[in-house]
């Protein structure tokens, strides 16, 4: 048997549970790690004290919402193009990860925010094409939700994901000319070149470890997916432990 | 294919000339939501002057989601939407026949109508000028990325809503380029930069929306 | 002509046929039919080239019809459930605008003609959405008389709402397509033979 078996939903599912385990401890170990840096080894700010450290999970959380909207992308037009199942379970799975990816971003965004500026909320380039990402994978989730047809939702979505992939970087370059011209609140959250290395380091650390949880969590819910629309594939029923 | 091209869009114009009322309606919607923004905020013509564009570039944007259901969702339910996928024509030429025709209809009329809202926040003859070139460029964009919207929503439940968060987020774009323009000329800007871009966002949308369109018309269809 | 292989589409969790086998020669005719929701029309739909199939293939003329997709539809003439009538255009205009999207421009005047041949003389310049049910089945179905040249005639039940002159006028017409080589495939719920020849499909 090759490679290739495992884009069949069938042999795929035990196969997911297996990478799903060995994501979370990954993940764990990464997060411990992360933190540590973040909260013990990195220095205190010598501008915004201790409060900065909330980046250690807003940048993590904002590359990897970036991240997987590329990922889920990419898997729907592989369901599109190559009529696959899987690759459309996939970026099903994706979804819900990467919104909530976006929400911690943002609402990191504002408890970094209110601190260090005085406000909730600033229309700042980032956090608006971030709010504006958090919108393009509601209605990818919504429009799935509102299709009955699952081989439809598949493909309709996936046209929906391309169309925002191609929109993302005109939205991200639209919103910076806009908050420049408009002299908004510029964020730095870095001060570019004068970063301490450890900070660099949790922020890396946290982002691997974003990432293989959200790896784990969509294989979870990959399965959970394959339950539902396989249901009547008889293969469910047998060894796989599921009812 | 021009006959076929043209045909098409001798039907919709004709179609639309047989029930005013959509256009009409589409227009007044234009005036009474412009309408509602001195209501809220003051009567203070130094306030208008500067939310005018922003105002009444939202008001042509609000337009545009409103009258979406026009493009596909009759043909779709007469089943005259099969015909297009069905005609041997190449689907992407048709569907700029149809968003095409859609523009004429609900589109321009609202660029023509805008200067005289902006005339009611106190817009100068030069705001008003460019105003009227930002919609021309930018309502065009405005249906073909809305078009991908009604397309996808082809008998779904969820409607008029569902469509409009789905293609909202698309529209931010022209919104800030085709307000911008305006607001940043009253503040003695350049408006190459907008101007290049608006113009450079239609002919992209001009070539890759119909590929969108007719793919979420076949799947419609399925 | 055209040859069904392996054919299977599902709708959600619902299986509606899979392992379907059919070939049709030409100057042949097939009647499909089967309980409401068992797939008639899914079928004709997969037929006719609206629809791309779950499993297996329609090939007409030897090439899949997924590959060849914008040849293939030259070759059918689909008249489905929906007349495909804008309710407030006439009939004449439904026609002459429609057509030309089929690849053909017929005049007024060849457009009057058929339309007075099918008993619409009367109604023929009133919008649409006046004429009764059998008059607008009859307005979609004088698209045949324009596009006789296409081989594959795939119909959503066009005897649906037609009184008995007119199912009589539409057998002889389909008839006549079967005898110069052309290919029927219709569904009905009529229980007599119109086309006696016609092979039956039965869904279920």
């Amino acid at each position: 048997m090759s490679f290739w078996q495992y884009s069949s939903p069938q042999y795929f599912y035990p196969l997911a549970k297996k990478m799903a385990i060995v994501f979370f401890v990954l993940a764990s170990i990464l997060t411990v790690w992360g933190l540590y840096i973040g909260f013990f080894v990195a220095p205190t700010d010598f501008q915004q004290g201790d409060s900065y450290r909330i980046i250690f999970i807003h940048v993590p959380a904002a590359w990897m919402s970036m991240l997987i909207y590329l990922i889920m992308s990419f898997w729907a037009a592989v369901g599109l193009i190559m009529n696959t199942r899987l690759s459309s379970m996939l970026a099903q799975a994706l979804a819900p990860t990467g919104a909530l990816m976006t929400f911690i971003a943002l609402w990191t965004g504002a408890f970094w925010g209110r601190p260090t500026w005085g406000a909730w909320w600033v229309w700042d380039a980032r956090l608006t094409s971030e709010l504006i990402l958090l919108f393009l994978y509601i209605g990818y989730m919504a429009l799935r939700a509102s299709i009955e047809d699952p081989r439809r939702a598949d493909r309709a979505s996936a046209i929906l994901a391309l169309v925002g992939v191609v929109n993302v970087p005109i939205i991200y370059f639209s919103v910076k000319w806009w908050n420049t011209l408009h002299q908004g609140a510029s964020v730095s959250f870095t001060k570019s070149s004068s970063m301490a290395t450890s900070m660099l380091t949790g922020m890396l650390v946290m982002a691997l470890a974003f990432w293989m949880y959200s790896i784990a969590v969509s294989l979870v819910r990959v399965r959970r997916i394959i339950r539902d629309r396989e249901a009547n594939a008889g293969w469910l029923t047998e060894s796989s432990g599921v009812t | 294919m021009h006959s076929a091209f043209l045909s098409l869009l001798r039907k919709e114009l004709l179609l639309a000339f047989r029930q005013k009322t959509d256009v009409v309606t589409v227009l007044f919607f234009f005036l009474i939501v412009s309408s509602l923004f001195p209501l809220a905020v003051g009567p203070e013509l130094s306030t208008l002057k500067i939310i005018g564009p922003g105002v009444i570039w939202v008001g042509a944007l609000l337009c545009s989601l409103l009258a979406l259901h026009r493009v596909f969702e009759s043909d779709f339910n007469d089943g005259s939407l099969e015909h297009l996928v069905l005609s041997g024509e190449p689907l992407t030429i048709l569907v700029i026949a149809k968003v095409l025709a859609h523009w004429l209809v609900t589109g321009l009329p609202v660029v023509i109508v805008a200067p005289l809202i902006g005339l009611q926040f106190g817009l100068s003859q030069a705001s008003l000028v460019l105003l009227l070139g930002t919609l021309f460029l930018g309502t065009p964009v405005l249906s073909l990325i809305g078009a991908i919207g009604a397309a996808l929503t082809l008998g779904v439940r969820g409607g008029a809503a569902l469509t409009s968060i789905l293609i909202l987020p698309f529209y931010v774009p022209i919104l800030i380029f085709g307000a911008g323009a305006v607001v940043a000329d009253l503040q003695g800007l350049s408006i190459d930069g907008h101007l290049s871009v608006l113009l450079a966002m239609l002919c992209v949308s001009i070539a890759l929306a119909p590929l969108a369109i007719a793919s979420a018309i076949k799947i419609a269809l399925e | 002509m055209l040859d069904v292989r392996n054919l299977g589409f599902s709708r959600g969790k619902n299986i509606l046929f899979e392992a379907l086998n059919f070939s049709l020669t030409s100057g042949s005719a097939m009647r499909v039919t089967g309980s409401n929701g068992s797939g008639k029309t899914t079928l004709l739909r997969l037929l006719s080239g609206l629809s791309r199939p779950d499993q297996g293939m329609v090939c007409w003329r030897g090439e899949s019809v997924t590959k060849n997709h914008s040849e293939f539809v030259k070759s059918v003439n689909f008249v489905g459930h929906d007349d495909g009538l804008k309710k407030q255009l006439t009939a004449a205009e439904n026609l002459r605008f429609t057509l030309p999207l089929l690849g053909v421009s017929p005049s007024s005047k060849e457009i009057d003609l058929v339309l007075d041949a099918a008993g619409l003389e009367t109604v023929k310049n009133r919008p649409v959405m006046h004429l009764s049910a059998g008059q607008k089945r009859r307005v979609a179905l004088t698209r045949l008389e324009f596009m006789s040249h296409r081989a594959l005639w795939v119909l959503d039940e066009p005897f649906t709402s037609l009184d008995v002159a007119a199912i009589s006028s539409l057998a002889e017409k389909l008839n006549n397509h079967i005898k110069s080589g052309g290919l029927v495939i219709f569904t009905t719920h009529q229980s007599f033979e119109v086309i006696p020849q016609a092979i039956s499909l039965v869904l279920d």
